[in-house]
């Protein structure tokens, strides 16, 4: 992949927005923001390769009574990552596809009921289809405002001192 | 130290000049610096005493011009700190703020100057003249207000602050204000033992004293309205950052593979690296789950943990952070 900036997107800027996170949010902020606008508990898994297909990072489980996001093992920092693009989706509203690919894993044994369940993925090939786009779109916006963006919002006192 | 003092405050104006005119500083930190810079000149260390008296009259009215303009210079040094850090809603309507608390200042300060009988340049004014009550008057007035204005900047720039710089900064200037509130006292003893008569191994000591004090307090002064600019300067560089993005750049050549051919290059010297960096980081962690290259050489692993670490802001291992909830 070249190293082209995203540039947020309206509506990953709107979207952020509307979560109304602190001036220095952490992840424990972001996942309550995102619990409180899915509407649902959230759970996070971490995967062996083997569960996951060939070229895809991480998944967004959608079930009835909650949420779950499978990563695949990596670097803690690519992971996290790998977790604000499905946090991309499920803020942005996505509806996945059935979860058809899930059962060959044995994944949902213990949940007996397929209806409702769906997923979505974060693949690493590019160009991603539109839905993917805005997820990914979303999750560097995300990660600005949890690290790069850090020092960018100045205080009254800052300005003055001339930061 | 006085001329140390100078050439530091000079490139704090020009880089406080810079902040106000692009990104909206505020005015009372560069009128301070200004000022501070003329009446620092107006010491002798640039250009002989004698020579810049010697335009305006030639007896010692240089003495006063410099020490309106220190006054003027720390007032603007006050306006600043109080109006970035000062919490109390009523500090705003203040009236030692006003404009015209300074113009009444600096009147007390010129009204006694004007009574005394004048003599010829000398760069040891105070000593040799202290003895006049009109001079000792005004340079004691100078002092006592040097020092209220330096004791209220100390009392309001220390204390903790949410930003780190505006912290540093405000606790060197504080500090700085300090010792020029000692070197005021110091100052004000030594003349009142003058003018009463004492001529003793104390009196020398007081005004020996007096220089290291008031101008480290000066260099100080200088050197904390010089930490934003400074720190500004280190983040836009973001040098650390530039030296990881080139550093991954070499250690995973496969990246190569896959961008525009002058990805490099603008990686390296474009514009907000912290982002380019963490896009980059991320681009290896997806070569890596795509399956194009398992394994990398240790010191590639190595360098990209490095990297990472750079980036991140939390030490918690990922598996505790998930299973926290914060309150928003
Ligand atoms: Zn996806």
């Amino acid at each position: 992949m070249g190293n082209q900036l995203l540039e947020p997107t309206e509506l990953s800027l709107r979207t952020i927005e509307s979560l109304q996170l602190p001036a220095s949010p952490t992840l424990p902020h972001l996942i309550s923001a995102v619990e409180r606008a899915y509407g649902k508990p959230l759970e996070f898994d971490e995967v062996a390769d083997e569960v996951l297909a060939d070229g895809v990072t991480g998944r967004w489980v959608d079930m009835p009574a909650r949420g779950l996001i499978q990563y695949r093992r990596g670097h803690a920092f690519w992971c996290r990552h790998v977790i604000l693009h499905e946090f991309g989706h499920i803020l942005l509203g996505h509806k996945g596809e059935p979860a058809d690919g899930l059962e060959s894993a044995g994944f949902f044994s213990g949940v007996g009921k397929r209806r409702g369940i769906s997923w979505m993925c974060r693949p690493t090939a590019i160009p991603l289809e539109e839905a993917e786009q805005a997820a990914e779109n979303l999750a560097y916006a995300l990660a600005q405002r949890l690290v790069t963006g850090q020092d960018t919002c100045v205080s009254n006192a800052e300005r003055i001192f001339g930061l | 130290m006085i001329q140390a003092a100078f050439w530091l405050l000079t490139v704090v104006f020009v880089a406080r000049l810079y902040l106000v005119a692009r990104h909206n500083a505020s005015t009372a930190f560069l009128g301070a610096t200004g000022v501070g810079v003329v009446g620092l000149f107006c010491t002798g260390q640039i250009v002989p005493e004698s020579t810049l008296d010697a335009l305006i009259g030639g007896t010692n009215w240089l003495h006063l011009v410099r020490n309106l303009l220190v006054t003027a210079a720390v007032w603007l040094v006050r306006e600043g700190v109080f109006s970035a850090l000062s919490t109390e809603p009523e500090t705003k309507q203040r009236v030692t703020r006003r404009p015209l608390f300074l113009a009444a200042l600096l009147l007390a300060i010129v009204i006694p100057f004007t009574l005394q009988s004048f003599v010829p340049t000398t760069d040891a004014f105070i000593p040799e003249t202290v003895h006049q009550p009109a001079v000792y008057v005004y340079a004691t007035v100078y002092m006592a207000v040097l020092g209220g204005l330096g004791l209220s900047v100390l009392r309001v720039s220390i204390g903790p602050r949410d930003s780190r710089t505006v912290r540093a900064s405000a606790t060197v200037v504080g500090i700085g204000m300090g010792l020029m509130v000692l070197g005021c006292i110091d100052e004000i003893i030594y003349m009142s033992l003058r003018f009463a008569g004492f001529s003793s191994s104390l009196t020398d000591m007081a005004y020996l004293l007096f220089t290291p004090f008031f101008y480290s307090g000066i260099l100080l002064t200088s050197l904390g309205l010089g930490i934003p600019p400074m720190v500004r300067l280190w983040r836009r560089l973001a040098l650390v950052d530039r030296f990881w993005i080139l550093v991954l750049h070499c250690k995973f050549p496969a990246l190569k593979a896959q961008g525009e051919r002058f990805a490099f290059a603008v990686d390296v010297l474009g514009p907000r690296p912290a982002e380019r960096l963490y896009t980059l980081v991320i681009a290896i962690g997806d070569l890596r789950a795509a399956g194009q290259q398992a394994k990398y050489s240790p010191a590639a692993e190595r360098a990209l943990v490095l990297a990472q670490r750079r980036l991140t802001n939390t030490f918690e291992p990922l598996g505790l952070e998930l299973r926290k909830r914060a309150e928003i």
